[in-house]
């Protein structure tokens, strides 16, 4: 079993989380935790008594904001005054900033960063462990493929990955819902959402004090995959907050027995899951990310462009510039927007704009195509041909 | 009184050569890859160096936007990039990634700007790109201008701070909505705007949730000299020339008016407010320049955009008779129309008269096509209606 990760919102869920093995609880905290649905303000008995019950070593409380200066200040004093460091082991941080600021401030506490986006490659999540980090929460866009060459190339990190639970996709500091309804502080809103230029996709928005929050379509489940997921040397977080015990409990008993279940048990569950959220349970980026992929790729020349085309009308000449100075007998290709391709025969056709023949092309300077030249376009690349 | 520098977005190698003329200090653009703006027509490495070589000439900054947030497998083509560009003489480079940062400082010994994407809103998120070799930091759209100053102050960075444009409604770089919307990367130049769309809640309510309006920060000039701001940044590399002339334009005419007198300032705002408004826009706001943004700067109930103006084209070249100009609308022989000129905001008005590149005479035009018209306009006049 992989070790697991997960949030607990209120004190009356610990009997629900005392029957799994966490290796971690994350608690949000109202004054610094940016996106509680039900934010929850746990006295520091509560905390005690929390990881007495659970036999907790591993403890972390959330500040996953990007703060001011003047917040800092803020959420400084309230853990110096609660003495929060001497109750909790680990600090769960988004903003790579406060690494400096949590070592400068309250050194004892294990930093975990989840960047939520970005720094998913292997120079940057380097860099940060160098600065202190002691694990790392892979954002969702990091392929298998890619988790498995991180965990390889820096066996010493550790890595977490998010197996069940909701995906932001967004975090704003504006309160666009409690703007628009002038709801008072305090007060988290909630909203499943359509866009309506994307029709069918019910996306979940989130107004919290700290802002604005917007959650995939979907949920990402990777239950389904445990052939791919259990052999990565990851911390598997769920996130059930938000959503009703019994999600919470058929996520843990999941995650906790994932190895032993067979497929038609995992199937079930990741339906029961489907179910109590009222989301499609899917992988999201997990198998692949071909967010990349480009179909003017394809054909894409790794040669440098010599110049283009700047303008093209039927009946009148075309217009080119070049981007380096050429011999007047080169010979052209030009590739098109529409990636077609045509070969130019630039000496006896090429003049300047006064119609006068030229011996040399200067770099940055229009020329004209005189007569009628077949199969080039407006914004078509110009490429040696011989290269 | 030192004077804030004006950064402005060079879309393709002509606006950045179009925003020198209308007075910025420095233009941001971005390579074939590795930029945010997929869809510009940015700039190949020819065009790079070209580009540096008027900037140098005319005591000017060219700026590269490498701001996307690389995927592992981008790491080899990157410092290969790297590698190339480290000759041509840029003046800095704009990185997001902690990684790429590495990288850059790595391979190549070009100053480093921290870029907006970075999210920059205390001061120990400043340190630590400082401590990763960063000379300036582009702050998070979220932080005030006193913040600026307040971060300037504890870590001695150069601070650039947004003062005109379209803004992300979401922290820059926290956004992934396209990702998993359209299946294109937010943070590698794919954005489809999914925030300027509007929303069915599920109590039925239809907005524009997330529509932000466009800054302007004109209002607060003196306070970007208080805070002592080192450049000011107009968003927009898939503007139009006539945006990003617009912008620099008044933004020049502003930042010099403050730094003689106030009072020259105040008197000339009414008049660059106007000539801001009259290009495409969505609306102004000071988002969080002087306190946090408020409901006033989403447009919930979107109506397109406003404008006074239409943009018909640009002066490539010119004769003491002629000029070459390229056509962005229909353009008739006759046309009553407008031209301002890098000296001039002020519209004076002219009627057309076409000729072919053949060198006939034409009744129309059509847009992207090239023509001469008759009169010498100065290069880069721009043309409206």
């Amino acid at each position: 079993m992989k070790p697991l990760v997960t949030y607990l919102e209120h004190p009356s869920k610990i009997p629900l989380y005392r029957n799994h093995h966490f290796d971690t609880i994350i608690l949000d905290l109202p004054f610094c935790s940016i996106r509680s649905h039900q934010p929850y303000d746990w006295s520091n008995e509560e905390i005690s008594h929390l990881k007495l019950s659970m036999s907790m070593d591993h403890l972390a409380f959330n500040l996953d904001g990007i703060y001011t200066d003047q917040e800092l200040r803020i959420i400084h004093s309230t853990i110096s005054t609660r003495q929060l460091d001497a109750l909790f082991s680990i600090c769960r941080i988004q903003d790579p900033g406060l690494i400096l600021w949590l070592n400068h401030h309250f050194p004892s506490l294990d930093i975990h960063l989840n960047p939520e986006t970005g720094m998913q490659n292997i120079p940057a999540i380097k860099t940060l462990h160098d600065y202190g980090i002691k694990r790392f929460i892979l954002n969702h866009e990091t392929p298998v493929s890619v988790i498995d060459n991180i965990a390889k190339e820096l066996p010493f990190l550790k890595l977490e990955i998010l197996v069940q639970g909701p995906i932001l996709i967004q975090y704003s500091k504006r309160q666009f819902l409690s703007n628009l309804y002038g709801t008072s502080a305090g007060t988290s809103l909630r909203f499943d959402a359509e866009d309506k230029d994307l029709a069918q996709r019910m996306f979940t928005f989130l107004n919290t004090d700290f802002g604005h929050f917007m959650f995939a379509q979907f949920h990402r489940s990777l239950a389904n995959y445990s052939e791919k997921l259990i052999p990565l040397d990851c911390y598997h977080l769920i996130d059930a907050r938000g959503e009703s015990d019994k999600y919470a409990a058929t996520s843990f008993d999941l995650y906790t027995n994932l190895k032993s279940l067979t497929n038609g048990e995992i199937l079930k569950k990741v339906y029961d899951l489907s179910h109590a959220s009222k989301k499609p349970q899917k992988p999201g980026f997990f198998l692949a990310n071909n967010t990349d992929y480009d179909w003017r790729d394809e054909t894409k020349t790794k040669d440098s462009p010599v110049g283009h085309v700047i303008s093209k009308i039927k009946g009148d000449e075309t217009l080119i510039e070049f981007y380096v100075p050429l011999p007047i007998d080169s010979q052209l290709r030009c590739i098109n927007p529409d990636q077609t391709e045509a070969s130019i025969e630039l000496s006896s056709r090429i003049t300047n704009l006064d119609h006068q023949p030229i011996h040399i092309i200067e770099a940055f300077t229009p020329y004209l195509l005189v007569n009628h030249q077949k199969g080039i376009q407006f914004k078509g690349l110009l490429y040696l041909k011989n290269t | 009184m030192k004077k804030p520098s004006i950064v402005a977005p060079g879309g393709s190698l002509e606006k950045a050569c179009i925003a020198f003329d209308y007075g910025a200090d420095a233009v941001y653009v971005g390579a074939s890859e590795f930029s945010l703006r997929k869809s510009a027509n940015n700039l190949q490495l020819s065009e790079l160096t070209h580009l540096c070589n008027i900037a140098n000439q005319r005591n000017k900054r060219v700026y590269l936007a490498m701001n996307i947030y690389p995927h592992q497998s981008d790491v080899n083509n990157i410092i290969g990039f790297l590698k190339c560009i480290s000759t041509v003489g840029l003046h800095a480079l704009i990185i997001s990634d902690i990684g790429l940062c590495c990288l850059a400082r790595e391979h190549t010994d070009i100053p480093i700007h921290a870029s907006t994407q970075a999210s920059i809103l205390n001061t120990y998120s400043a340190q630590l790109w400082k401590s990763l070799g960063a000379k300036r930091i582009v702050l998070a759209r979220e932080a005030s201008l006193k913040e600026s100053g307040h971060i300037k102050k504890q870590t001695n960075l150069e601070t650039e701070v947004f003062i005109h444009g379209a803004m992300c409604s979401s922290f820059s770089g926290k956004c992934t909505i396209s990702n998993v919307a359209s299946g294109r990367d937010s943070n590698r130049g794919g954005c489809i705007q999914s925030c300027r769309h509007p929303y069915e809640l599920s109590n039925g309510e239809t907005h524009h949730i997330m529509n932000s309006k466009d800054l302007l920060g004109l209002n607060a000039i003196p306070d970007y000299f208080k805070y002592d701001v080192d450049a000011v940044k107009i968003e927009g590399r898939m503007k139009s020339a006539l945006y990003v002339a617009n912008a620099c334009q008044q933004y020049r005419q502003a930042i010099d008016a403050y730094a003689e007198s106030e009072l020259l300032f105040q008197s000339l705002l009414p008049e660059l407010q106007a000539k801001l408004s009259r290009v495409s826009n969505r609306g102004f706001t000071d988002a969080s320049l002087q306190q946090p943004a408020s409901k006033s700067s989403i447009s919930y109930d979107w109506n397109g955009y406003s404008n006074a103006i239409q943009f018909i084209g640009i002066v490539h070249q010119s004769t003491q008779n002629k000029s070459l100009i390229s056509v962005k609308q229909p353009l008739k022989t006759g046309d009553d129309i407008l031209h301002i000129t890098p000296n001039d905001s002020s519209p004076k008005k002219f009627k057309v008269s076409l000729i072919s590149l053949h060198g006939t005479s034409i009744n129309q035009a059509k847009p992207n096509q090239r023509v001469w018209i008759k009169g010498g306009y100065p290069k880069h006049s721009l043309l409206i209606k």
